[in-house]
């Protein structure tokens, strides 16, 4: 009898409990642009509990009836405290003032400040438009992707190349999202840039592990750059004068308050000093690229935010009346989300990618050959998140990609010859659906699991059983336009838990499974514009990735220093490489030429932030390893493939010197690349053939460079409706010559003495200085 | 693609101030292996098969010849040649009438020191062009880099496909240096009766006087038929000076028909050779 009216009580005190807790919700914005901040911190200081605004600038809390004060923070902002009588769940608006200050002097909150210890998150690193600016860049030119591979376990692909290796994936495991959609060839001129203009960026958040269950479709890695919304407070924009490009901004309100626009444009305009060159030979090149970014954003009401936003962007080359060459990115994103009620968000989109390229080519002065190759896109998404409560979280979602492969078309065109050579369309369905959920099973151990269904299907096309050794197919079977063949698919797991300890440490573990159905066909160690996708089939098996990660966090000193520590091993099934000498270009029989097996990679990854102060930036040290073992490649032993560095170690700094000047200095060194060399040789009329007797058994000496920059900004003048910036940057300070190939040759004036020789792209120091004004 | 990637190459880094330096390299020395060069043509006093040992790869000595093995070649009618050596310098020949025959295949038979090699190659049907041209161009010219450029015009004589090598001879002398000389076409993207028009071979402007056609001078351009596997081993073989460069494929090993070693062993048919004349 008492038990159980000791049950009733409990059952009675716990529902007026519950009666007594109201939900607060709500969106933390920028006074001056009221863009949404995402990850802007919301802090009840009373009751130790706080939160942080998601990915759609929303927050939401639990909270008991009464009065509160709410310390609401962002990293740039000035702090402000909201004072609250709860008598019912509400929705409220918080706008916070930028500050006028550098970053050194912001006072954030301990929630915010603490992320790196609390969040669920490991083995990802979101870099602010803000430190991604600070850090020197190549020619002037802010990128991205070389901000990417200062961090641990990012290796880049080469000095000069913005393809880049995360934790032993190939380039073509990285999965690169702008607002969604997917940018198959994210770099301008070779490599050396990349298209994502910095004007328009707000953010770019790396996932090496631990990836969400609402993404896939890569191995290794997904790098997620947000556009950000133009100002719907004011018309206002940016102007960039560089060395080798201009950019310019333009963003203000459509209806203020309620919708904006943002259109940016950049240009590179080396071509136009070539054009004026007396020397004939690069009077008649012209080589440039240019990208054009939008983003529209509405607010429909109090529950519903729609965002259009796309990008086209092209590199051209052109060589005299010979040889035209141009390849492109193209993307477009409609994003539409809706709040049901406090607690259900639906987030909607529609997507479209696109890369493709055409080359034309006159060798003979009377012909013309035009090669065109594309890649496109549809897909539809959409994901529903549930806050059940303080404790619970769930996401639940689907998405279908409609994948378009022309793998290459060529036409010759002359005064009497007209011949096309059309290699097949291929057409194919990648389908995901997934649920996951957020557990805080109490204030220290948080799960994050979740289960993603992934499914690929081949439509239509032929497809071709082959026999060895040979590109003769030995059957063929023919599917209808609309058929579907070749179905593979499976679940990927993906499971996150992060234990506290005490305040200011916490330890992640982390398994995801991860799967691939698209792959890179290239046979070149750099890629060339002239790679393209191709699909997993009846030949094909989808790459598959396991990885499991283990980290511990630490944050110092009021958490002006946040440490890192995070092991990972990884297994990775039906990796593919290509037969020797495999010709992939225009090859109908691509499929024939790719062996597959198993590799496996696993590292340590140590980073020393400091995150406050003058001095801000990092230190990162990776050891790693990784491998593959392919049969019919290396006589089947395993063998270091090109992305294995096992050391490399980087120095990002920026430091605040006076008021109206920084500077930034990045230092980078990394373990050479494997590399094959031939050990013998013999003599085939009177040319010397090399001989190889192990893949990639060498390696090119150590890659470092250092690269700085100082930002001074100009007076400020009172009435004077703009200001302006001038960065100066060097790349390359100490005028290091990295190698970027070794290669062997005969000599030219004794053809039986061979010799090895050395190439580095870029061999000196280059200064560059750009102008940037706001208005 | 290999004269368009150099053109991007140029193109590219005239932009950039890349470098290249000759570099010490310390390489594995493997054990040395028999490599095979063999011809069977179809022109009497042509045929050869040279049999050497590889060697360590940045070594400078002559590679060491085999000078005691037997070698012989059966065609498909059953018929032996053997192929004898004279000078101890690894080059066996066949008696001096002995001429390979279109549409036969031959296999040769190496035996060394209880060592066997074994190789087969069929002979394609005879290939000739026709307009060959040598044409000028300077610095201005809108589709050619200055120097000259040897252009032909081939016409695909049957259905199957052909497979093309070409020799390039300037008063008789062999342009033929290092891998990048090689010239090894296909016509598989035309049809039967269609022209293929080629630029053939180039020679810069800047390259030295001694290196380059001067006025009044012969060209002369043949044409060999070779297989397709010949072609597919001479296509490897002249971009390996690209290998792991920018743009470059992977570097790997040419393929070798060669059984139990290394090399190459090729019927070919050779056409007859066409001439032209330099002028300005």
């Amino acid at each position: 009898m008492k038990s159980t009216i000791t049950l009733i009580l409990v059952f009675t005190l716990s529902c007026t409990w519950a009666q007594q807790t109201v939900t607060l919700t709500g969106s933390i914005k920028d006074s001056m642009s009221g863009e949404l901040l995402i990850g802007a911190s919301v802090y009840v200081a009373q009751l130790k509990m706080g939160t942080t605004a998601n990915l759609d600038g929303n927050f939401s809390l639990n909270l008991p009836l009464g009065k509160h004060v709410l310390e609401v923070s962002f990293i740039g902002y000035e702090n402000q405290s909201v004072s609250i009588d709860l008598r019912e769940s509400i929705n409220m608006q918080i706008v916070l003032k930028p500050s006028a200050t550098a970053l050194s002097e912001v006072v954030v909150t301990d929630q915010a400040k603490a992320a790196n210890v609390e969040d669920m998150k490991m083995s990802s690193e979101v870099l602010s438009i803000k430190t991604i600016k600070e850090i020197p860049a190549f020619m002037g030119e802010v990128d991205v992707l070389k901000a990417i591979q200062a961090l641990p376990g990012v290796q880049s692909g080469g000095e000069g190349t913005t393809g880049y290796f995360v934790r032993g994936g190939s380039a073509d495991q990285n999965l690169v999202l702008l607002d969604g959609a997917t940018v198959y060839s994210p770099s301008h001129l070779m490599g050396f840039f990349s298209v994502f203009n910095a004007d328009v960026i707000k953010e770019a958040e790396l996932y090496k592990g631990g990836v969400p269950a609402q993404y896939g479709g890569r191995s290794a890695s997904l790098l997620d750059i947000t556009q950000r919304n133009g100002d719907n407070e004011k018309f206002h924009g940016n102007a960039g004068l560089g060395l080798i490009a201009s950019r310019l901004s333009l963003e203000g309100p459509i209806q203020k308050g309620k919708s904006s626009f943002l259109v940016a444009g950049r240009r590179t305009y080396a071509d136009v000093f070539t054009r004026m060159s007396n020397r004939e030979d690069l009077k008649n090149s012209i080589m440039y690229f240019y990208d054009l970014n939008g983003r529209l954003n509405f607010k429909l009401g109090e529950k519903d935010v729609l965002t259009l936003s796309g990008y086209y962007g092209d590199d051209v080359l052109k060589n005299k009346e010979q040889l035209s060459w141009n390849w492109g990115n193209r993307t477009a994103t409609a994003n539409w989300k809706h709040s049901f009620s406090d607690k259900l968000i639906a987030d909607i989109s529609a997507l479209y990618s696109d890369f493709n390229y055409t080359l034309a080519v006159n060798s003979t002065g009377s012909s013309e050959l035009e090669w065109k190759a594309r890649i496109n896109d549809e897909t539809l998404k959409a994901d529903f998140t549930y806050l059940a409560n303080s404790r619970y979280s769930f996401k639940i979602g689907a998405a279908s990609i409609y994948h378009t492969i022309h793998p290459g078309n060529i036409s010759i065109t002359g005064s009497d010859v007209e011949t096309s050579f059309n290699l097949k369309t291929q057409r194919a369905l990648e389908s995901s659906a997934y649920l996951s959920s957020t557990i805080k099973v109490n204030d220290e151990f948080t799960v994050d699991a979740g289960l993603r269904y992934s499914m690929f299907q081949n439509i239509g096309g032929i497809v071709n059983q082959y026999q060895p050794e040979t590109n003769e197919p030995l059957s063929s079977t023919e599917y209808d336009a609309g058929e579907f063949h070749g179905t593979q698919g499976g679940f990927e797991p993906r499971l996150s838990m992060r234990h506290m300890l005490g305040t200011s440490s916490s330890i992640k573990m982390s398994y995801n499974r991860m799967m691939q159905y698209l792959q890179l066909a290239s046979n070149s160690t750099t890629g060339t514009p002239l790679d393209i996708y191709f699909p997993a089939s009846e030949n094909i098996k989808p790459q598959i990735a396991d990885q499991i990660a283990l980290g511990y966090f630490k944050n110092f000193k009021d958490n002006t220093y946040e440490l890192s520590a995070e092991v990972y091993y990884k297994y990775m099934q039906n990796q593919i490489d290509f037969k020797d000498n495999a010709n992939l270009i225009l090859n109908e029989h691509l499929e024939n030429e790719v062996l597959s097996g198993d590799g496996q990679a696993y590292g340590l990854e140590l980073m020393l932030k400091k995150t406050q102060g003058k001095l801000t930036g990092w230190v990162s040290y990776t050891l790693s390893h990784t491998e593959r073992t392919i049969e019919g490649i290396n006589n089947g032993k395993a063998y270091s493939p090109t992305q294995d560095r096992p050391h490399a170690i980087n120095i990002v700094s920026s430091y605040q010197i006076k008021p109206r000047l920084q500077f930034g200095a990045a230092w980078t060194y990394s373990s050479g690349a494997p590399i094959s060399l031939p050990t013998s040789s013999y003599e085939f009329d009177g040319v010397v053939v090399p001989v190889y007797d192990e893949k990639n058994g060498y390696r090119l000496p150590d890659s470092h460079r250092l690269d700085i920059s100082f930002t001074l900004d100009g007076k400020k003048k009172a009435g004077r409706k703009w200001e302006y910036s001038y960065n100066f940057s060097i790349y390359n300070l100490y005028a290091r010559q990295n190698p970027f190939s070794i290669q062997v040759r005969q000599n030219a004036d004794n053809p039986r003495q061979t010799e090895a020789v050395q190439t580095s792209l870029v061999g000196t120091m280059i200064p560059a200085i750009t102008l940037n004004i706001k208005f | 693609m290999k004269n368009l990637s150099i053109i991007l190459l140029s193109a590219f880094v005239a932009l950039l101030s890349s470098c290249t330096k000759v570099v010490d390299l310390k390489l594995n020395e493997p054990e040395n292996k028999i490599a095979v060069d063999g011809l069977i043509s179809n022109r009497a006093g042509e045929s050869f098969v040279k049999l050497a040992y590889t060697k360590g790869y940045l070594s400078s000595d002559a590679p060491e010849a085999i000078i005691d093995a037997q070698v012989s070649v059966r065609d498909s009618d059953g018929n032996l040649t053997l192929f004898t050596t004279s000078n101890n310098d690894g080059l066996y020949l066949p008696p001096t009438d002995f001429v390979g025959e279109v549409g036969k295949t031959y296999t040769l038979d190496v035996q060394y020191e209880g060592e066997s090699l074994s190789a087969e190659s069929t002979m394609n049907d005879t290939v000739t062009g026709s307009n060959v041209n040598v044409i000028k161009a300077d610095i201005t010219d809108p589709y050619f880099e200055a120097g000259y450029h040897l252009l032909a015009t081939i016409k695909k004589f049957k259905e199957e496909d052909s497979f093309y090598k070409g020799e390039i001879f300037i008063n008789g002398v062999k342009q033929m240096t290092t891998a990048s000389d090689i010239v090894a076409f296909d016509d598989r993207m035309f049809e039967a009766g269609e022209e293929l028009e080629a630029r053939l071979y180039f020679w810069a402007e800047t390259s030295e006087d001694n290196e380059k056609p001067q006025m009044g001078d012969v060209i002369t351009l043949q044409l060999i038929s070779i297989s397709e596997e010949t072609y597919e081993y001479l296509s490897a073989l002249s971009e390996t000076p690209m290998q792991g460069g920018l743009f470059g494929k992977t570097p790997a090993n040419v393929p070798s028909n060669i059984e139990g070693g290394l090399g190459w062993f090729q019927a070919s048919s050779f056409g007859s050779p066409k001439h032209s004349m330099v002028m300005e």
